[in-house]
């Protein structure tokens, strides 16, 4: 028996596995006023300094993570690291380490993540070929990626051989887009390089299509479609792709929205119409090969048009008519015709789709619009010369009297112009990220009523009448159904009409939602605009006039029917052709809201427009949550004043600090997540 | 001459390793979630015991670098078979679990042996565990 002890390290080891550098968080570019080109690089420093990112620089890029349970921590991390805007979040690597984060990667796309970005356009560098993975370039497609993720799947070679029991290995699958046509390519994933291996050799390596013997490691075509809607049977044109698809978290299914073209029937009183849309499509990927369906969308909005006319009991009312001080006060007769009006818009349309880990989620813009409108309109019928006054003018015979303003409180028992009627605007239009209508971000507002009604609930001793219009439109700059997460420039009017000449307040904002922070808006920058006056007229409703009384007498429509008019759309909030086609007996949307001084349809844009207006959308910067839900912001926007500012968020922390970054305007993007 | 190798008396009859991971911050028993390294999992050797076919044995032990817990802290019991072998010295509690990993190059008859021996050897020469 031998006892003998070494105090080295044991030369009988033996290698168990091998992890490259894991990166979970946030990859940055912090830049400032004083350091435009990148944090650590002043021009013309003597000895020359590196550029961020260049190999040798003292501290180039720098990289910060929250793991659960730790404080932030950022490194100063040498090289250059490759990142896309667009992020696909796998499976957990480990459920019993979750710090260890899910399979991440990103390529390339349109900032606000689902919606057109008309300063984007695929194809339009080469970069938009790469696929990374925690800040590496993992592979380089043939073709612009549209959509990519990691899949555990059996190795092909393997099974080549006609081995048992291949082993499982991990594949890159994208979704390219070749022209018109797109194409799903599968290959082992490899190792990948950060920038400066970043080369020419490799791009050209990475890029070979498969061969079995000159590139075994090569892209394989697993299907290919131009995507179309033919079994829809309308003249429906898909448009190429400007957006991506998005992979559920296994790497089986994947779906996009694509901006369509097509005639759609909008019913009898707008038939058939040219309308821009979205259209729904999916991908099953099976080990070997993809297949496409088209999921369609929603049936879009159906507007409901009721207006009941109808002749009230005469109505006899002793005053002075006309009014003059000098004339006696006798009882006058008039005929009293009411017009009840009601507009009402519901629907929902497919805008985005996403997957939360393997769950299919819809993006959808809801709509539920009610104008409401009534009107009592009088008809003077005293005999002429009236019974108890031998003056003619005394008689109300043939004088005709509509409510000319739609506010509320009105004087019920004086004949003057504004008499007995009511009107309301309740349009709400927004983004459902659920589902269910649990969490719903506004992109159209516009709401009239008095104080009871509007905001506060609490009604006004002082005046019980004030009247409040409230339009809002919402356009968002990046949104992340899975996480939620909204960030989105707000413009408002609010206007009480408390004074005439009404004013009407103007209002602008950019705003931040992130579910992780609770539900409330975070303002980042409200700027007021200078106020306008509505007219001293009082015609300050937002609503406008009603209908002229001689609608109501000429026969365009019968008194005493109901009329009801259907159509739909996919448009919001109404569709232009409503104003040229619309029914002939029922008095059009422009002689309903006739001469109107400030209308509440102010600023209504087409809902594209609405989601990638290039003026409101666009903002510089960059947006990323990992996968411990904390969120990195860093938005270039113009403040109250109308200085170019910088809107730094972190999770739990304050991006400055957390990288000990100084000066003035510090930014931090590109921002890449991991 | 004869050139052939020299007989090897002596074959593995077991050893107790543990995984731990070289980082770039120096060994770990347990890997910090705020680690940001490249890692290596080794299965580093404790001790290796010796053995021939009529029952003797040879116990061969390395003291290793000592490895880091989560809080970045050296320490701990070493324990084998749930029982501790020694203490190293530091702040750590965490234990550093060793797995016994026993060869098959023995045979039924030739493991008993080397069992019995390798108790007297415990008791004897205080090789515990």
């Amino acid at each position: 028996m031998t006892l003998s002890a070494f105090n080295v390290q044991s030369p009988y080891g033996v290698i168990r596995e091998y992890r490259p550098i894991e990166f979970k968080g946030f990859f940055l570019h912090p830049k400032s006023d004083s350091a435009p080109e990148g944090w650590t690089y002043t021009p013309g420093a003597e000895p020359p300094q590196s550029k961020p990112g260049e190999a040798g620089g003292s501290a180039p890029y720098r990289f910060i993570g929250k793991p659960p349970t730790r404080p932030w921590v950022c490194y100063h991390t040498p090289g250059t690291f490759l990142y896309g805007e667009v992020d696909w979040r796998g499976r957990w690597k480990d459920t019993d380490k979750l710090h260890r984060g899910r399979y991440r990667l990103s390529y390339h796309g349109p900032a606000s993540r689902y919606f057109v970005d008309p300063e984007f356009s695929y194809g339009s560098s080469d970069t938009h070929n790469n696929i990374y993975e925690e800040g590496r370039c993992i592979a380089v497609a043939p073709f612009p990626v549209l959509g990519a993720c990691l899949r555990l799947m059996q190795d092909a070679h393997h099974l080549a051989m006609g081995g048992i029991d291949p082993p499982m290995i991990w594949y890159v699958i994208a979704v390219c887009k070749d022209g018109n046509r797109d194409v799903v390519l599968r290959k082992p994933r490899r190792a990948g390089v950060l920038g400066p291996d970043y080369t020419d050799e490799f791009r050209a390596a990475s890029m070979r299509m498969y061969d079995k013997d000159e590139a075994p490691d090569g892209w394989l075509e697993l299907g290919s479609a131009t995507l179309s809607t033919a079994t829809q049977g309308t003249n429906c044109a898909v448009n190429i792709a400007k957006t991506p698809w998005f992979f559920n978290s296994e790497g089986t299914q994947a779906a996009c929205v694509r901006e369509c073209e097509f005639d759609m029937d909008g019913g009898a009183a707008i038939g058939t119409v040219r309308r821009s849309g979205y259209n729904v499509f999916t991908m099953n990927v099976s080990e070997h090969y993809a297949s496409f369906a088209d999921l369609r969308n929603d049936p879009g909005y159906g507007y409901t048009l009721t207006v009941k006319t109808s002749k009230e009991d005469e109505l006899r009312v002793v005053t002075k008519w006309p009014y003059t001080t000098s004339r006696p006060a006798l009882e006058h007769s008039w005929d009293v015709y009411v017009v009840d009006l009601e507009l009402r818009c519901l629907g929902e349309y497919t805008v985005g789709v996403d997957y939360r880990d393997n769950t299919f989620v819809r993006l959808r813009v809801k709509s539920d619009i009610k104008r409401t409108q009534k009107q009592n309109m009088y008809f003077g019928t005293d005999p002429i010369p009236h019974p108890e006054s031998a003056l003619a003018g005394d008689s109300n015979a043939g004088d005709k009297y509509g409510d000319i303003y739609n506010y509320e409180g009105p004087d019920r028992g004086e004949l003057s112009g504004a008499t007995e009627q009511w009107a309301a605007v309740n349009d709400k239009v927004f983004l459902d990220f659920s589902g269910d209508g649990t969490d719903t971000h506004w992109l159209y507002r516009r709401f009239s009523g008095s104080r009871t009604e509007f905001m506060t609930g609490v009604s006004d001793p002082e005046d019980q009448n004030l009247y409040y219009v409230w339009k809002l439109n919402t356009y968002p700059h990046h949104v992340d159904v899975r996480t939620p997460h909204i960030i989105s420039y707000v413009e408002e009017d609010v206007m009480q009409m408390l004074a005439y000449p009404a004013p009407v307040a103007h209002y602008e904002s950019e705003q931040h939602y992130y579910i992780g922070e609770g539900n409330d808006y975070k303002k980042i920058m409200e700027r007021r605009i200078e106020d306008t006056f509505a007219s001293a007229g009082g015609e300050a409703t937002g609503i406008g006039r009603g209908w002229l009384f001689s609608d109501v007498v000429d026969g365009r429509y019968t008194i005493g029917t109901t009329t009801t008019v259907s159509f739909k759309d996919v448009d919001i909030p109404i569709p232009l052709e409503l104003d040229y086609d619309w029914p002939e007996n029922v008095p059009s949307l422009s002689e309903s809201y006739y001469n109107q001084i400030y209308s509440l349809g102010d600023g209504m844009y087409p809902l594209r427009d609405m989601l990638q207006s290039i003026a409101k959308n666009v903002r510089v910067g960059g947006y990323g949550v990992d996968d411990f839900e904390n969120a990195a912001v860093s938005m270039q926007y113009v403040d109250h004043e109308y200085q170019t500012k910088q809107y730094n968020f972190l999770t739990g922390g304050d991006l400055g600090s957390v990288t000990s970054a100084d000066g003035e305007n510090q930014r931090f993007y590109k921002l890449g997540v991991s | 001459m004869d050139t052939r190798p020299p007989f090897e008396y002596y074959k593995e009859y077991y050893r107790l390793y543990a995984v731990l991971y070289a980082t770039d911050e120096g060994l770990f028993k347990e890997v910090p979630d705020d680690l940001s390294s490249a890692q290596i999992g080794i299965e580093v050797v404790y001790r290796i015991c010796l053995g021939t076919d009529g029952g003797e044995v040879r116990v061969i032990d390395f003291y290793n670098a000592p490895a880091m817990d989560k809080d970045r802290q050296t320490g701990g019991p070493v324990m084998v078979d749930d029982a501790e072998w020694y203490v190293e010295p530091g702040d750590s509690t965490t234990p550093l679990v060793l797995i016994r990993r026993v060869s098959g190059f023995f045979d039924e008859d030739g493991l008993a042996r080397l069992s019995a021996m390798h108790a007297v050897a415990e008791i004897q020469e205080g090789i515990l565990p």
